[in-house]
């Protein structure tokens, strides 16, 4: 067990390393940001100063340690937009709290709909609930978010004018957003938990609580679920990473003032190091989440936890 | 077992007959899926048959024109115009065109660099094994979208660079699923007769080792066929895919989008050929994993 954290824990640190040097050399790929901040009919001096001031004339590697070494201080590099110096750290930590709600809410709103859907599916296979669920499965899965966004713009705050379109604010300004980055997640949630359930619910020891006169809900929602759960687990990293990219969209939809809006907004003008701030705290949260959901995975599996 | 082999000296006339059995066995979903994807397909190679307008041109006093079904829409414009007056019917067959094209073009790029790569570390181990992998992993621990948005961004709007932005992010699947395939593959007795009678390893791969690895390929990839039309459509519509006025299917939501107030119609045809190319892609991919691979099933 220890052997199997500490290699985890490597693989983990690996990767952030693996994502500082592919972000830090894709951000340099996407064009000089002097060009940007100047007039167009500035001289070769003044690029070569302002190259100079933001230390772009030195070279790759060197420039790759430094980012590295303030990176492990906490200093994430200054905005390059506009006159005044923010630092990049601050900008994400405004931005941090909207885009973790929105994220919460989207989580919550995942399992609160997915896991009933798919255990009343599963349960009663074959009737018209389960076939109304698995359609809903099957084309969550397809429709791309951008798409559902905007389709839930059209109809319940144009036609039926019930929810606010964009901004943030109360929680009815949450519920279009949460409902968009939750959509195909909810879906594969649905989809997983109604086929597990059907294994758990086919398996000797549901038989056994039945016949030991258990009531029903106590053998689906206390045995059943337990065992057709788990799976969901394993899951949650593919949740995590598509409300990361959920969050990119739906945040740009829906002018959500998070880490995806300023991701998008920092890309149009250049700003590599909120670029590169918000790639890592995106990389870092989502590496940070499957470690967790690995980690409690072989803890809570005896399989993994002995051998 | 006798129709089978009375059928099989039959003659031409027995093996169309035969081939229409085979259709009909098959689930229905599949027969329809094979069938949208045939008129999808069909539909977008011979779109300038099908539509006298180009997707391109403009003409602002027919501007913002409903579906043909819709009080004030007309059956010239079948499905409307967009805001520059374009025939929206013209250009989302024409976005059919670009879509597919992408996700042809890179499963193709994709798929190849990840079999040869996946072939190579898996066959020959030590410490290219090791490097490949471990660069797998990373690539496979970033969240795609991200990825393709700045690499997108890095390479600037154009088809080919969609293109290979995709076959980026694809070929690290397809090398790991090869080569844990080839794991096993490679320790069966024929691999290890043709190694012990001489063959180059070349031939070992080619012959013996790829032809086994063939049936999860198909399946993987056409799996990931969905993911890459999802793909190239969520880059077009952030604005760093296919760059206007080139009609992919995301760039037609995106336009929609600053319009959804009054012409409701400009994101949602798009969005549904997007949703239903996935749909196919996905219960097509379903259905080859279940039939040629039923291993996949049960991971």
């Amino acid at each position: 067990m220890i052997r199997y954290i500490l290699e985890r824990l490597l693989q983990a640190i690996l990767s952030l390393i693996g994502v500082t040097i592919v972000v830090f050399a894709m951000v340099n790929l996407t064009g000089d940001p002097s060009l940007v901040m100047l007039p167009e009919d500035a001289t070769a001096e003044q690029i070569a100063m302002v190259r100079h001031e933001l230390g772009l004339d030195r070279p790759l590697a060197v420039r790759y340690l430094l980012y590295l070494g303030d990176l492990l201080q906490g200093d994430l590099g200054t905005s390059i937009r506009g006159l005044a110096s923010v630092p990049v750290g601050r900008i994400i930590a405004e931005r941090l709290p909207a885009t973790l709600e929105l994220g919460a809410a989207a989580v919550l709103l995942t399992f609160l709909i997915g896991v009933p859907l798919g255990v009343y599916a599963g349960y009663w296979k074959g009737s018209s609930f389960d076939v109304a669920a698995r359609v809903f499965a099957v084309l969550g899965q397809s429709a791309p978010p951008f798409w559902v966004g905007i389709i839930l713009i059209i109809i319940f705050s144009i036609h039926l004018g019930w929810l606010p379109a964009g901004g943030r604010g109360g929680i009815i300004h949450l519920v279009l957003p949460a409902s968009t980055m939750a959509w195909a997640s909810i879906a594969g949630v649905t989809r997983l938990i109604r086929s597990n359930l059907l294994e758990t619910l086919d398996t000797d020891y549901i038989r056994f609580c039945r016949i030991k006169g258990q009531s029903e809900t106590n053998v689906i929602w206390k045995h059943g679920l337990r065992n057709a759960g788990i799976p969901v687990m394993t899951f949650s990293a593919v949740i995590t990473a598509s409300l990361i990219t959920g969050s990119v969209i739906t945040e740009t939809i829906f002018t959500w003032p998070g880490l995806g809006k300023l991701l998008i907004d920092s890309i149009g003008f250049r700003d590599l190091p909120v670029i590169q701030g918000c790639i890592l705290v995106f990389a870092a949260v989502y590496i940070v989440l499957n470690l967790g959901v690995d980690l409690l995975y072989a803890f809570l599996n005896p399989k993994v936890r002995v051998g | 077992m006798n129709t089978e082999i009375a059928s099989v000296g039959g003659g031409a006339f027995a093996i169309v007959r035969r081939m229409i059995d085979r259709i009909t066995e098959l689930p229905l979903s599949v027969i329809l899926c094979l069938l949208l994807l045939a008129i999808f397909v069909l539909s977008s190679i011979f779109a300038p048959l099908l539509v006298d307008q180009s997707p391109t041109y403009q003409d602002l006093i027919r501007r913002m024109q409903p579906p043909a079904w819709v009080e004030g829409g007309s059956v010239d414009y079948l499905l409307g115009t967009d805001r520059l007056g374009r025939d929206v019917f013209s250009r989302l067959l024409y976005g059919g065109r670009i879509s597919l094209a992408v996700a042809g073009l890179a499963i193709l790029f994709g798929a190849s660099v990840g079999t040869v790569i996946g072939l190579w570390a898996g066959y020959f181990g030590g410490i290219v094994d090791a490097v490949v992998m471990r660069a797998v992993d990373v690539l496979l621990a970033l969240p795609t979208l991200l990825v393709a948005i700045v690499l997108a961004v890095a390479v600037g709007p154009s088809f080919w660079n969609v293109v290979f932005v995709v076959s980026f992010l694809l070929w690290p699947k397809i090398a790991r699923q090869v080569r844990g395939e080839l794991l096993a593959v490679k320790e069966q007795d024929y691999v290890k007769y043709a190694e012990g009678i001489g063959r180059s390893s070349m031939s070992v791969m080619l012959r013996h080792l790829l032809p086994n690895v063939t049936p999860s390929l198909v399946v993987v990839s056409t799996l990931e066929l969905g993911h890459v039309v999802l793909l190239e459509a969520s880059l077009s519509f952030i604005g760093a895919g296919i760059p206007p006025p080139h009609p992919s299917w995301g760039v037609m939501v995106d336009e929609g989008r600053a319009l959804m107030a009054t012409g409701w119609w400009l994101s949602l045809f798009p969005g549904l050929a997007i949703m239903l190319t996935v749909l196919i892609f996905n219960t097509l991919g379903d259905w080859l994993r279940d039939t040629l691979d039923p291993r996949l099933k049960l991971r």
